[in-house]
């Protein structure tokens, strides 16, 4: 049984490979999500392990739990100088260092910022043991006001060597340094991909404000004495608020929580690999039930000579079986290979991560390769369970496909799993908020239409061909008829491009409706019509910018805007504005409607009318905001506004922000001047190369931007899904071809030439295509509008549907169908005649 | 040898066909010489690999030959490519097969007029109307050939080798999968095609009554002529093969 359950799968080799293929690339997905995952974590704990040697214990400003900051928001809380001294005092201390560190943008000589993932500044430590990190140097480490010492990777690629004057962008501002000394990081060339400017350690205080302070103290053990015993010393000495942790622990905590902060990335990959099965159980699902439609005598030949329900059942699902494990074990090999694909495909949206090496998470592969076989082997299962059913005399009469017909059980079952999946989507989206409800509602929406399908495919497959038989004459009337001759199969064929179809259009709708309504909302709330931006958000821009705008002829006025990621309420990445209480609101309109933007300016915060429905907040409610090692902050809501305009959802004013978040740089400057300023403004902006000068649209565009990649990801990703769809209509057709080897055979017997039977298959390939592209088309404007109205009901409910961009979708799948045809239309183009009509 | 000018429908000089290679080679045509005669009706005969089938592929230009030439009217085929091939097939020749071979997607109207649908011509109305009547279908032109039996759908399959007015109808086996009436259906509107429109048919069949309806009677043994037969009775071909088959024998 086995064996020929084996070899009934070589004989259909050509055709299986693209099914295996199907399920080889959803599970390729999952497993690189995995190994990617893995691999950063790992470059992450060995990047933070590396930073802490030389060290024993650091001393530095504790974060209180809840208080996390956001990757890349202001630097820790600094410690005063006196605990140094405090410090050395403690027995055990055998050196002990204060650094600080900051934000520093090396520029190339045409003024641009070399290339880096981020940007690091840093002091110089003067003890030995703290310097070991620095490695492979070259020059003399920094000493004056006008010195830097830079890292391998940034003097490579700039092309600067020792001597060299390099200009560095500190708060947006562009600075000449000397070039004293270059060195590695370790065993690389830099810090994890980032540039390194280092200076002085009175230079790094004076450049970024913290004379008398330090970032962190470093503290090296004397010998016999363990990093555990001098933290716990150490700790006994310093002053509340400030922390020793050991520096291995600091570095692992370090790597954990920003971790924790991608971790985000494994449950977005895993959705999409998740997507790629599903799309892939279809096609698995597709291919058997033809290979069982074909090999009824078969199957009944094995039934009239004594073989059981169970056998047959069996030999299907063992088929199934064998072919997952092929596409699965090929799926995780592609996968390790695509990990590092992904780290490239996140660094073209800007995402980059510091990836080294490739580690292969045992788990991930195993619960990968167990997803792919599982997936393929339950799809099988009701065609396997359709093939028991077939009686022993089919093995006599002869083989003719029945004709589905009209249903009423399939319509009415395909009904309840539409409206079940509609409910499950509105209550996910506007009840209960859950994401996971929200998508089972969205797989349930998918089988309704799958289910319903059959009854719809033939008349949609007659529309659909309707121009070709026009244009093609007797060729697209049979591709036509081709396509309507099976409705089960056509349908299920398509199914699996509507899903992928389906998604993307929704995702284009969503983001098409944000992106109206951020740029609705700055071009209504705002006064401003200037915005000088810092390019790097983490560098910022210095105050001295907005005074030199502010003296720009023609000025009415500047406001400058800080901008801080925090946790608000418990849930984390929130953005935090600080504003200048005075001026504001002759700024942007933000449409107070219960109590005063004067309240800010009393320590008060304001919040967006949004949040405030979100969380039912009212005027005089108390919010705890976390600022990392600046701590929790218990503010009182001082004003609802309408309007966010250019600004985030929760403001406070600028001294309540610098108390509370230590940052002093501007993310933006609100400039309020007539047109004809702009020149000016730009000549003011010339040593300035961290700033850029945006009119209303093209700071609305900036800010939109974010959504336009994000859009971009979610497509690439959903591409794969489309892909493995294609795979389907490939696999289907090469089906059919071979099905109707007598039929092809017949019309080049009587003169049809080979390309004509190709256009034959093309244009059957184009019709299933155009029906997937249609019908996931007005399901993913459904969803899409449902996702957009969820989202934006709580601002100005808005639904926009990118018309040019949907249109494009459906020309490309149109497009794609041609291309799945390649193969099956070559083939039956070249199918030798005599074989095709020669009778049995 | 030059073309000969008389109204020959068909011709084959010489025809040799292999297949495979080596010592599993098989000659399937040996140095067949034939002509058809235009308007006639002509049966080829012969056991079970004698090659009856392999000729009649060959002289259609469904296969390629090994060596030798062959003619439909006067244009030389053996040297033609596959467009120029197809489009012969199209214009020129018209099949029946043993398993109808009608397309399940199209009507039989539709069936009947696919080769010159195919051809982007439309169908003379006349030449139409008169085809289909001789095949006596007029009122089930509009079903789909799962719901014709199959007598009828070998009569659709000769309507459409007839609507193009080729100059010959290569016939393989007509009636092999039809009960007696319907064969003598099929093989009466055959006959009738030869005698009223003067149609070349050539037909492979292994049933003596099936090549009674034909005016010569090829056999053929081994991949060669053996004998002709003008005029056949079905007594006359029994008698025929199973001297043939002492032959053989002895």
């Amino acid at each position: 049984m086995f064996a020929a359950t084996f070899r009934s799968l070589l004989a259909h080799r050509a055709r299986l490979v693209l099914t295996a293929l199907a399920i080889a690339l959803g599970t390729g997905f999952m497993a690189a999500s995995f190994v990617f995952t893995a691999t950063l974590t790992h470059s992450l704990d060995a990047l933070f392990a590396q930073s802490a040697t030389g060290t024993d214990v650091i001393v530095q400003h504790a974060t209180p739990p809840g208080a996390n900051f956001g990757a890349g928001s202001g630097s820790a809380k600094p410690v005063p100088a006196s605990v140094a001294v405090t410090v050395r005092g403690v027995a055990g201390v055998a050196a002990d260092d204060g650094v600080v560190s900051g934000r520093a943008v090396l520029l190339g000589r045409d003024g641009k910022p070399l290339p880096g993932q981020f940007a690091v500044a840093l002091s110089w430590p003067k003890d030995s043991p703290f310097q070991t990190i620095y490695t492979r140097r070259s020059g003399r480490p920094p000493s004056g006001p006008s010195q830097v010492m830079i890292d391998r990777g940034s003097a490579r690629s700039g092309h600067f060597v020792i001597g060299d004057r390099i200009d560095v962008a500190i708060g947006g501002q562009a600075r000449a340094f000397t070039i004293t000394g270059i060195t590695g990081y370790g065993s690389a060339d830099s810090i994890g991909g980032g540039s390194m400017a280092i200076f002085s350690l009175n230079t790094a205080q004076r450049l970024f404000s913290l004379d008398g302070h330090f970032s962190q103290i470093l503290v090296k053990a004397a010998s016999g004495i363990s990093a555990q015993q001098l933290r716990d010393r150490v700790a006994g000495v310093l002053p509340a608020g400030v922390q020793a942790v050991t520096a291995a622990s600091a570095a692992a905590n370090q790597a954990q929580q920003l971790n924790s902060q991608l971790s985000f990335l494994t449950y977005f990959f895993a959705g999409f690999a998740g997507v790629s099965l599903f799309v892939g159980a279809f096609v698995i699902w597709n291919t058997f039930s033809i290979m069982v439609g074909q090999r009824i005598r078969e199957l009944a030949l094995l039934r009239a000579l004594g073989g059981r329900r169970g056998q047959v059942f069996r030999s299907v699902l063992g088929e199934a079986a064998l072919l997952g494990c092929a596409g699965a074990i090929a799926g995780v090999l592609l996968g390790i290979a695509l990990a590092r694909g992904l780290a490239a495909l996140l660094a073209t949206f800007g995402a980059a991560l510091p990836v080294s090496g490739l580690v292969v998470p045992v788990a991930g592969t195993v619960a990968s390769f167990g997803a792919g076989l599982v997936v393929t082997m339950a799809a099988a299962v009701p065609p396997a369970w359709r093939a028991t059913g077939v009686a022993p005399v089919q093995a006599l009469r002869d083989a003719v496909p029945a004709e589905s017909s009209y249903s009423a059980r399939r319509l009415v079952a395909g009904l309840a799993l539409l409206c079940a999946g509609v409910a499950a989507v509105l209550v996910g989206l506007f009840g209960v908020t859950s994401a996971s409800v929200t998508g089972v509602g969205a797989a349930f929406c998918f089988l309704g239409f799958t289910v319903l399908g059959p009854l719809f495919a033939r008349p949609l497959a007659a529309a659909v061909g309707l121009p070709l038989t026009a244009v093609a004459g007797s060729t697209g009337a049979l591709a036509r008829g081709n396509a309507m001759r099976n409705p089960k199969r056509t349908s299920a064929t398509a199914a699996a491009l509507m899903i992928g179809l389906a998604l993307i259009v929704a995702a284009s709708v969503l983001v098409g409706s944000a992106r109206s309504v951020i740029g609705g909302q700055i071009a209504a709330g705002s006064k401003t019509s200037f915005y000088v931006q810092a390019t790097n958000t983490d560098a910022g821009l210095t105050p001295t910018l907005a005074s030199a705008l502010a003296a720009v002829p023609g000025v009415e006025g500047v406001a400058e805007v800080r901008t801080t990621d925090a946790t608000v309420a418990g849930s984390a990445h929130q953005n935090v504005d600080g504003v200048e209480a005075a001026v504001i609101g002759s700024f942007a309109s933000l449409g107070v409607s219960q109590g005063s933007v004067a309240s800010l300016a009393s320590g008060k915060l304001l919040v967006s009318r949004a949040v405030a429905i979100a969380h039912r907040w009212h005027v005089g409610d108390a919010v705890r905001i976390g600022f990392g090692s600046y701590g929790v902050s218990t503010l009182r809501i001082g004003g609802i506004f309408a309007n966010t305009g250019p600004l985030s959802s929760y403001l406070i004013s600028l001294p309540a922000f610098a108390a509370d978040t230590g940052i002093r740089t501007d993310n933006v400057d609100l400039v309020r001047a007539p047109s004809s300023a702009r020149r000016d403004l730009l000549r003011a902006l010339a040593g300035y190369p961290g700033a850029q000068l945006l009119d209303q649209a093209g700071y609305a565009k900036s800010r939109e931007s974010v959504l336009g990649t994000i859009l971009n990801l979610i497509t690439a990703l959903l591409v794969l899904a489309v892909i493995i769809a294609l795979l389907g209509i490939a696999s289907t057709l090469a089906l059919s071809v071979a099905e109707r080897t007598r039929e092809l055979g017949l019309l080049r017997a009587v003169g049809m030439q080979r390309g004509q039977v190709a256009a034959m298959i093309a244009g059957e390939s184009v019709i299933i295509a155009i029906i997937g592209a249609l019908t996931g088309t007005a399901l993913g404007l459904g969803l899409g509008a449902a996702l957009a109205a969820a989202l934006t009901r709580s601002q100005q409910l808005t639904v926009v549907v990118p018309g040019g961009q949907v249109a494009v979708y459906v020309v490309a799948a149109a497009l794609a169908g041609l291309l799945a045809a390649l193969a099956p239309a070559r083939r039956a183009g070249r199918m030798n005649m005599i074989t095709a009509i020669a009778s049995e | 040898m030059p073309p000969t000018t008389t109204a020959s429908a068909a011709r084959a000089e010489s025809l040799v066909k292999r297949y495979g290679s080596g010592q599993t080679a098989v000659t399937a045509l040996d140095g067949v010489s034939i002509e058809i005669p235009a308007g006639s009706f002509t049966s080829v005969m012969g056991p079970s690999g004698s090659g009856k089938s392999t000729l009649l592929h060959c002289m259609a230009g469904l296969d390629s030959t090994d060596s030798g030439q062959v003619w439909i009217a006067d244009d030389e085929i053996t040297s033609m490519g596959d467009r120029q091939l197809t489009k012969l097939r199209r214009d020129r020749i018209g099949f029946v097969f043993q398993a109808f071979n009608l397309l399940p997607v199209l009507t039989a109207a539709r069936n009947v007029t696919l080769p010159l649908d195919i051809a982007g011509r439309t169908a003379d109305r006349d030449w139409l109307a008169t085809v289909v009547e001789t095949v006596g279908l007029t009122d089930r032109m509009s079903h789909r050939p799962s719901e014709l039996s199959g007598g009828q759908q070998q009569r659709v399959a000769i309507a459409r080798a007839l609507v193009s007015r080729p100059a010959i109808v290569f016939a393989d086996e007509p009636t092999g999968n039809l009960d007696s009436r319907a064969s003598a259906e099929v093989l009466d509107l055959l006959r009738r095609c030869v005698s009223d429109f003067g149609q070349t048919v050539v037909m492979v069949t292994h049933d003596p009554l099936a090549a009674s309806y034909s005016d010569r009677v090829v056999f053929l043994a081994d991949g060669q002529i053996v004998g002709t037969l003008e005029s056949p009775s079905p007594q006359t071909v029994i008698d025929r093969m199973r001297s043939l088959a002492d032959a053989n024998r002895g």
